[in-house]
């Protein structure tokens, strides 16, 4: 064993002491001193390092396994595109295609630059601000300066030194430096910034630039990245222990949402979400966060998903140089090569993978030079304008009618229709509600076109087995109030089979109906009389008849009480 | 050196001392004021401080004793021996019967709050329940009757619901039902000193009040899982017709269809209380 690493172990010193000849007596002092407080040291090394459970997670953002399957130069490109323009989890990179997000940071533009009091480390000048945002008021010493226009655009790394709000005075420390150091422009850029003269008034430059963002990554990674995880995909460490795991937001998709069955989520419901909770589930009310960090938190969580599903798009688009195919063919020839040499019978290894990756690559080179930037131009676009539709009035659901007032006849006729052919909730939520319709108990296919799934159930687009709401439980996953049932029956609920129903199958009142009876289920399975059940399963025949007759006669929102009622 | 460690020993007990005396400062204390806001929880301080002097003077008395000892012990002779005593009889029985005393006062004296607290005041489900609240993984679920109508054991139709946010009207005992949905928990409310657990399977009556209006802590106090910490709530407590007003509100946002604009934002019933509270 080498010297260096004896030294290394712990209660290594007691065997060098045991071994060592007595004699030299300052060396054998030491040994001793060390002997006894190396194990010493070591121990509790030893506890600090192994107390809690696993270690943390590192903070970063992973590809998906779609990503790392493109061939190596494509994989490389997609990453490079998502860094340059989302950054890391440390180094945020605020990209202004995204006009969708909020930022923060102050806009402000130069009115007069006080001359006297500046030099060449730091300029003082007088700034108005473009609005009175709350970060004007209190802009923090050492926020970034990102300069618009002017002389020193494009110069990364100035930053404020002093604020006074009262005055609009700001001083900025020039420590920037140009981003991109062109060869010809050498001996401007070695001197490090150019000289303060040159900021004029009438530039344009935003303090605190992704202020907004950092905070939200702050809050972010403290309360929800153990669950949702650094990119979003709902693998942090503690999701494993979660039924239903937590969402995985980065195909943009979020479930609970007041919008149209193609939009994206809106920040109102977001904010809702924090504040409610989601009952039924691990996601908890964060009711008393503060209001500036839940604000921050949403807008990181929005721009979250916008990079993951900016990364699902440009890696579906490039599809074509997925070596996913070629891998798993690849993977069944060497299991059928490994069988064969067990069973002692003659096999030749499946060929190499490699030529084909190399052809994918030189396909891909071309593709880089010609098209790929125009992927990542359209799917940004796309993106953007995705994201701003979900914000506009028209993609809130809003009921055309008032509810119907909830009695029992509006009731009796939300049960018809949802034992009826036109909205077949009883496939999925079974007879009573208790969420046991056959349909939980079938086999079902994947999107991915790869067979069926190995377990029996309805799935949701994330592959987890999802069973059909019990309605009898009184749980509203996406809120209780009427508008909210009204919007999951309109829309269905994103990325599940709950289908959206609004404007084509059902009419509002009879949307209404239906959340009428949705309501009452709860009570009537509970306080249960089981006349009430029986009755209800004797006239299941009577309804399917109810029902082919009222389309015959194209007469649906009204249904005769007396046919099947009381 | 002998000196050096009576007086060694004895530095600790008066940093102790001393650093008791100066936590209230340093806010190492009862949050807020350090004072109680419910009037059971003013008896219990009571009994609190009352322990706490008996239990001053007693270490602080041992501690003069135990430094005077080694002082002098310290101080002597080296070749004068210890004097080796088996036993004083009347010395004994003085220190086993004055602590006994002391402790069957504090055992009698206490009862009279206890009784008051789970007894005489208020039997438990004496008081009709404001609410339900259910404590579950990691968060408080709370279930209100209709106004002008009681808690049900079920969940009824025109209930109004809240998560995390216990309004309670001030200055008068109420009392919730307190459940878990999955694990034990424990409803905590330092300010008012009310700590109960919550247990799966069970409804626990829980009485308390709030002596001035405001928003105070709710947390959970039984380690319950991996989100322990996350079980932050509030009780606000507002007056009476605040708290009724509130409860309106409530119902019509909950009544919320879409159309008729229930206006004010889902939280602003709330602020507005909570400003004209401070």
């Amino acid at each position: 064993m080498p010297d260096s690493l004896l030294k290394s172990m712990p209660f290594a010193s007691f065997a060098k002491t045991a071994d060592q000849p007595v004699g030299c007596g300052q060396l054998q002092d030491s040994w001793h001193l060390a002997g006894l407080l190396r194990p010493l040291v070591w121990g509790v090394m030893l506890l600090l390092g192994t107390a809690g459970c696993t270690p943390n997670p590192a903070v970063e953002f992973t590809p998906r396994t779609s990503t790392t399957l493109l061939a190596p130069n494509a994989r490389q490109a997609v990453e490079h595109t998502l860094l340059t323009h989302f950054g890391t989890p440390d180094n945020l990179v605020v990209w202004d295609r995204l006009s969708v997000i909020d930022f923060g940071g102050a806009k402000a533009t130069v009115e007069s630059l006080d001359a006297k009091a500046s030099s060449s480390a730091k300029a003082v000048m007088l700034v108005t601000f473009d609005n009175q945002s709350h970060l004007a008021k209190n802009l923090r010493v050492g926020a970034p300066v990102r300069w618009v226009s002017g002389a020193r655009e494009g110069i990364q790394g100035d930053r404020v030194a002093a604020f006074d709000a009262a005055t609009r005075q700001v001083s900025i420390a020039l420590e920037g430096k140009t981003s991109a150091p062109a060869e010809e422009s050498q001996e401007e850029t070695s001197s490090s910034s150019k000289p303060v003269g040159e900021i004029a008034a009438g530039d344009a430059l935003v303090i605190d630039d992704g202020g907004l963002l950092a905070q939200g990554r702050v809050v972010y990674q403290r309360n929800c990245m153990h669950c949702h995880g650094s990119t979003g995909d709902g693998k942090g460490p503690t999701a494993k222990y979660m039924q239903p795991p937590p969402r995985d937001y980065r195909d943009g998709i979020f479930k609970f949402t007041s919008t149209q069955a193609a939009e994206r989520i809106t920040r109102d419901d977001l904010m809702r979400i924090l504040d409610d909770g989601i009952p039924g589930t691990y996601m908890p009310s964060f009711l008393l966060m503060d209001p500036t960090e839940k604000k921050a938190v949403i807008e990181y969580v929005r721009w979250l998903s916008i990079r993951g599903e900016m990364e699902k798009r440009i890696t579906d688009d490039l599809g074509d140089f997925s070596t996913k195919d070629l891998k798993a063919e690849y993977a069944q020839g060497e299991a059928a090569f490994q069988a064969a040499l067990k069973k002692g019978e003659k096999a030749e290894p499946p060929a190499s993978i490699t030529p084909a990756v190399d052809t994918l690559q030189k396909d891909f080179a071309e593709f880089f030079e010609t098209d790929y930037q125009g992927v990542v131009e359209d799917t940004a676009d796309f993106l953007v304008s995705a994201w701003e539709r979900a914000e506009t009035p028209e993609s809130v659901i809003t009921p055309a009618k008032a509810r119907v007032p909830d009695d029992a006849a509006s009731r009796e006729r939300g049960r018809l229709l949802y034992l009826s052919d036109k909205t077949k909730c009883y496939t999925c939520h079974g007879a009573q509600g208790r969420g046991d319709g056959p349909a939980n108990f079938e086999y079902w296919k994947m999107p991915s076109g790869d067979g069926n799934y190995p377990r029996p159930g309805l799935h949701d687009l994330w592959g987890n087995l999802l069973p059909a709401r019990d309605l009898t439980r009184g749980i509203y996953r996406g809120g209780r109030r009427p508008v909210d049932l009204y919007r999951r029956l309109y829309a269905g609920i994103k990325g599940t089979p709950m289908p959206a129903f609004g404007g084509v199958t059902l009419t509002d009142d009879e949307i209404w109906d239906l959340v009428n009876y949705v309501l009452s289920v709860e009570f009537t399975a509970n306080g249960t009389s089981l006349s009430d059940v029986e009755s209800s399963i004797k006239k299941l025949p009577a309804t399917d008849k109810v029902q082919v007759q009222e389309t015959k006669a194209e007469k649906i929102t009204e249904v005769e009480p007396a046919g099947s009622a009381s | 050196m002998a000196r050096f460690w009576s007086i060694y020993f004895m530095s600790w007990a008066a940093l102790a001392v001393a650093l008791c005396l100066a936590a209230p400062s340093l806010g190492w204390w009862f949050p807020d004021t350090g004072e109680a806001m419910s009037s059971i929880g003013r008896r219990i301080d009571g009994l609190f401080y009352i322990i706490l002097w008996i239990t001053s003077i007693v270490f602080v008395g041992t501690q003069i004793a135990l430094g005077y000892v080694l002082w002098k012990g310290a101080v002597k002779p080296a070749h004068e021996k210890a004097t080796y005593s088996h036993g004083n009889h009347t010395l004994e029985v003085i220190w086993t019967v004055i602590p006994g005393i002391v402790l069957l006062f504090i055992a009698i004296y206490q009862m009279d709050v206890w009784a008051a607290f789970r007894m005489r005041n208020y039997a438990p489900g004496e008081i009709e329940a404001i609410a339900e609240v259910t404590a579950r993984q990691f968060e408080w679920r709370i279930r209100y009757p209709a106004p002008g109508k009681p808690l049900m054991p079920m969940p009824q139709p025109d209930d109004v619901y809240t998560v995390n946010d216990l309004r309670i009207p001030v200055g008068r005992p109420v009392s919730i039902s307190l459940r878990s949905g999955d694990v034990q928990h424990s409803f905590f409310v330092p300010v008012l000193r009310i700590k109960q657990d919550a247990l799966p399977g069970t409804v626990i009556p829980v009485w308390f009040d709030a002596l001035q209006p405001g928003s105070y802590d709710l947390v959970c106090a039984e380690l319950c899982g991996w989100g322990h910490y996350k079980m932050k709530a509030r009780v606000l407590a507002t007056s009476e017709e605040l708290f009724q007003k509130w409860k309106q509100e409530a119902v019509l946002l909950q009544a919320d269809d879409g159309i008729v604009s229930t206006n004010p934002q889902e939280n602003s019933a709330g602020d507005q209380a909570q400003t004209s509270n401070p």
